[in-house]
């Protein structure tokens, strides 16, 4: 939609991203729509059943994702976030949330059978490594010390049950 | 042939830089400051601020010594001034000593310790006045 | 005028040792996460929630009043010493209180932040000991299809006020009610969206939501562009305020929190709108115009007492009616339904002792805030010299202890990285993260009301607009969402370029005609940390091997 003479073509300056996103928006709108007919409806005739505002609120959603799906389709863009720890300049590091991911999954499978004093340090690290804290010395003390301090502080402190895994017996 | 100074805004910075303007100007070399920060918090006391940068510049220009001033953010320090000391032009690092004992060795690590090992160049360590 | 005495019960309260324990742990953590980056107010009280199982009401929500107002004093401070500051209604501060720092005066703007946050939350708190009581009287008269109505008008202004976008407003706005609507409904039983797993039966929980879609969200955006840099952090200089610093700042004070609380008690998106009016107003009002841009006073002190007095203001939809007008504000509201209390008029006539203790402790939380950070700036400040990568690990650490102690299950926390995810895509979008949280919190209620209406009409929907109240609400609904379109149009339509680089829209709001210099210096503020000269960053800066 750009009248002025541009020297990239409007295409580039789509994100396509968001358009997936406002698509995907707009078709978990519809499929709510859908799903909703198989709630079942008691056979009140008076009140409202569980069926009304699921419409309602799918409704909106499909509406509000075509119309941002236009919107972005035609080269509006907002302003990501800001924020002191973020360099907008910067292209996406997908590496470092991989590596986040890949820790946060770890987490869940192991937090039940390590328990959790264990499967915390493990997380704790792992993200910080992800995150970019490199020195040895630094990472394993703030890895032993802050799990700990915090499983500590809710399970005496706050009486917080916390299940320890393989550590139940000592801990 | 240069000499590289470790420059932080504190007294052991200060006693550094006030030693490698003494050393290049025996050597008749020119003078490297670098302020390097790990740039991973928010806030860093090593990062020259404005007035620290203002103060620093008013300092070197009156020490009557060639200068050149390096910024450097986003890796450990000290493997900063290990690569830069690895250019061949490099003939000195000076940088200063700050005493730690046995425990905040073990928690904090030695910086001075690293350098001093890893770079291949002679090093000045400098400890500030009384 | 028995709500002096009701108050003063809740001093008796308040005052107990336990409570102001209470009250100082969460002004110190209000503070500290106010000061921080990456988390707030609303992403701590999310991450308490858990905890309150163990406290008693009143204690829980005098921690909590006491971290809402405590984040508001530490984002100040940090606006003014950081060269780049966080949230939005703290922009306004930094553009003189930045400049202020760096003229070595930052002494003095702190201190006007301090004292006219002081006096502007005591009085907003004074003001809303009268108002709140006044309203809840008014609210008997209110239905359920009132209440729909005032819902709507929250959701929308919420959705159309924060954030410069309102499609996205709405997009954000949609989500939440959506994953709102997932669990059993509560009226016939029946299971809905729930995907065929079990654990969601229950809904999806309000703490991992809250705490995915912030903390976990936050995160994971930090982590995928994270600055190697460090920001200039401006040292305090300066003796404080002067006589004619004092002079130049109390009616700004004053007037500030004249505007502040009234936008804050209206469903109009909390705390920005009121800040950057007070700024304009200051700015014309002011004898000395020309400082403004190099570090006025009046800049600093206005629109601090703004900000704090539209906090309190906030606070008075949400106990009296128990309507949310801010994401903080919707997790507070969430902490009551833990609770089992539902705010609004019941909530002044069953549980009153625990209202006014609140009220109460907002007082006290005001003293206490001065004393901590009108002299220790300082030392707050330095809390920003935590590592990025420790900070973080430990914003997610916090993140999945309070969704993981929900109910013990790993499925929480694959629920928290699963919305974490979607928060992260929110932020990069920049589809604001507050609508998705109201609209999860409160669509339940709203759709409680809205069958009750229809009940009691026997499925006549014209009882939505049948009184006069409803109908105003409408309106102001339909102006609300309209008018900035409107705007918009009409300006494009004006200048010829139409670009779609990020986008202007930020000026859209409807403030007055001063918006060309203001988006200018606003642009200039928000540019992450621009720093000095001779930078010499080497190539493989982004690498930290």
């Amino acid at each position: 939609m750009s009248e002025s003479a541009p020297t990239t073509t409007w295409r580039q300056q789509i994100s396509w991203g968001e358009l997936a996103a406002a698509l995907v928006l707009g078709g978990v709108g519809v499929a709510m729509i859908v799903d909703t007919r198989s709630i079942r409806v008691l056979a009140t005739a008076n009140a409202v059943g569980p069926r009304f505002f699921p419409y309602v609120v799918g409704g909106a959603a499909a509406i509000v994702g075509l119309w941002l799906a236009v919107a972005v389709f035609r080269g509006d863009r907002a302003e990501p976030e800001a924020s002191e720890d973020i360099d907008l300049e910067q292209k996406t590091d997908w590496r470092t949330l991989a590596m986040l991911t890949g820790a946060f999954v770890a987490y869940i499978l192991l937090i039940t059978p390590l328990g959790y004093l264990l499967s915390t340090m493990l997380f704790f690290g792992g993200t910080a490594f992800a995150l970019g804290a490199r020195r040895p010395r630094s990472l394993i003390i703030t890895t032993l010390v802050v799990p700990f301090i915090t499983f500590m502080v809710f399970t005496r402190l706050l009486g917080i049950y916390l299940p320890n895994g393989v550590l139940q017996a000592v801990i | 042939m240069s000499v590289l100074v470790g420059y932080v805004p504190t007294r052991y910075g200060t006693a550094a830089l006030a030693a490698a303007v003494a050393e290049a100007r025996l050597r008749s070399t020119s003078l490297v400051v670098v302020n390097a920060s790990a740039g991973d918090a928010t806030a860093d006391p090593n990062h020259l601020n404005s007035e620290q940068l203002a103060a620093l510049t008013a300092k070197l220009a009156g020490s009557g010594v060639e200068h050149t001033v390096e910024f450097r953010s986003g890796r450990d320090p000290v493997d900063e001034i290990v690569a830069l000391s690895a250019d061949p032009g490099v003939e000195l690092v000076v940088i200063g000593l700050r005493h730690r004992n046995a425990v905040g060795k073990l928690i904090f690590g030695s910086n001075a310790q690293r350098i001093l090992l890893e770079v291949e160049r002679p090093v000045l360590a400098v400890k500030p006045g009384p | 005028m028995d709500n002096v005495g009701f108050l003063l019960d809740g001093f008796a309260t308040a005052l107990t040792p336990t409570n102001l324990m209470f009250a100082f742990i969460g002004v110190l953590l209000g503070t500290a996460v106010g000061v921080l980056p990456g988390i707030g107010p609303a992403m701590t009280v999310a991450l308490l929630l858990p905890v309150t199982f163990s406290l008693p009401p009143t204690s829980a929500f005098i921690m909590f009043a006491g971290i809402y107002y405590g984040g508001m004093y530490g984002g100040s401070t940090t606006s003014i010493l950081l060269n780049t500051p966080g949230e939005a209604a703290s922009i306004v501060t930094a553009l003189e209180g930045n400049r202020m720092a760096k003229a070595g005066r930052g002494a003095a703007a702190l201190a006007t932040a301090a004292i006219g946050s002081f006096v502007a939350g005591t009085i907003a708190t004074i003001a809303l000991s009268f108002v709140a009581p006044q309203v809840v009287k008014l609210a008997v008269a209110l239905g359920p299809a009132d209440y729909v109505a005032l819902m709507v008008l929250a959701f929308v202004t919420v959705a159309a006020v924060l954030g410069s976008s309102i499609v996205r407003g709405l997009a954000s706005l949609s989500v939440g009610l959506m994953i709102g609507l997932i669990g059993i409904d509560a009226q016939t039983g029946q299971a809905r969206f729930t995907l065929g797993i079990p654990q969601l039966l229950d809904g999806v929980d309000v703490v991992v939501v809250a705490v995915g879609l912030f903390a976990v969200g936050e995160a994971l955006w930090v982590a995928s562009r994270l600055r190697h840099t460090a920001a200039e952090l401006i040292p305090i200089r300066g003796k404080g305020m002067t006589r004619s610093d004092w002079q130049r700042s109390w009616k700004p004070w004053l007037r500030g929190t004249a505007l502040g609380f009234p936008f804050g008690t209206l469903p109009a998106g909390g705390a920005e709108v009121p800040t950057f009016l007070s700024y304009a107003l200051e700015r014309r009002l002011s004898k000395h115009k020309d400082e403004f841009g190099k570090g006025a006073i009046e800049g600093v002190a206005g629109p601090e007492a703004a900000n704090n007095a539209a906090a309190a203001g906030v606070l008075v939809p949400l106990l009296s009616l128990g309507l949310p007008t801010s994401a903080t504000a919707a997790i507070l509201l969430a902490a009551f339904q833990q609770y089992g209390l539902q705010p609004g008029p019941q909530l002044f006539s069953n549980n009153s002792a625990l209202v006014w203790a609140l009220i109460a402790s907002l007082y006290i939380g005001n003293f206490m805030l001065l004393a901590l950070n009108l002299p220790l700036a300082g030392i707050w400040v330095k809390l920003l010299r935590i590592p990025r990568p420790y900070l973080y690990a430990g914003i997610l650490m916090f993140a999945a202890l309070g969704s993981y102690t929900v109910n013990l299950s790993p499925v929480d926390l694959a629920l928290l990285l699963a919305l974490g995810v979607l928060g992260y895509f929110f932020r990069r979008y920049g589809w604001p993260v507050a609508p998705a949280i109201v609209g999860l919190i409160l669509g339940p209620v709203a759709e409680q009301q809205l069958r009750r209406a229809l009940a009691i009409s026997q499925g006549d929907t014209s009882i939505l607009v049948s009184s006069a109240f409803s109908i105003l609400l409408y309106t102001a609904t339909a102006l609300v969402l309209i008018v900035p379109l409107v705007y918009r149009l009409t300006h494009r339509s004006r200048d010829d370029e139409v670009r779609p680089a990020p986008d202007e829209q930020g000026s859209s709001s409807p403030l007055d005609d001063d918006n060309a210099t203001k988006t200018t210096e606003l642009n200039e503020m928000a540019e992450p940390g621009v720093q000095s000269t001779s930078r010499s960053v080497p190539p493989d800066r982004k690498d930290s091997e």
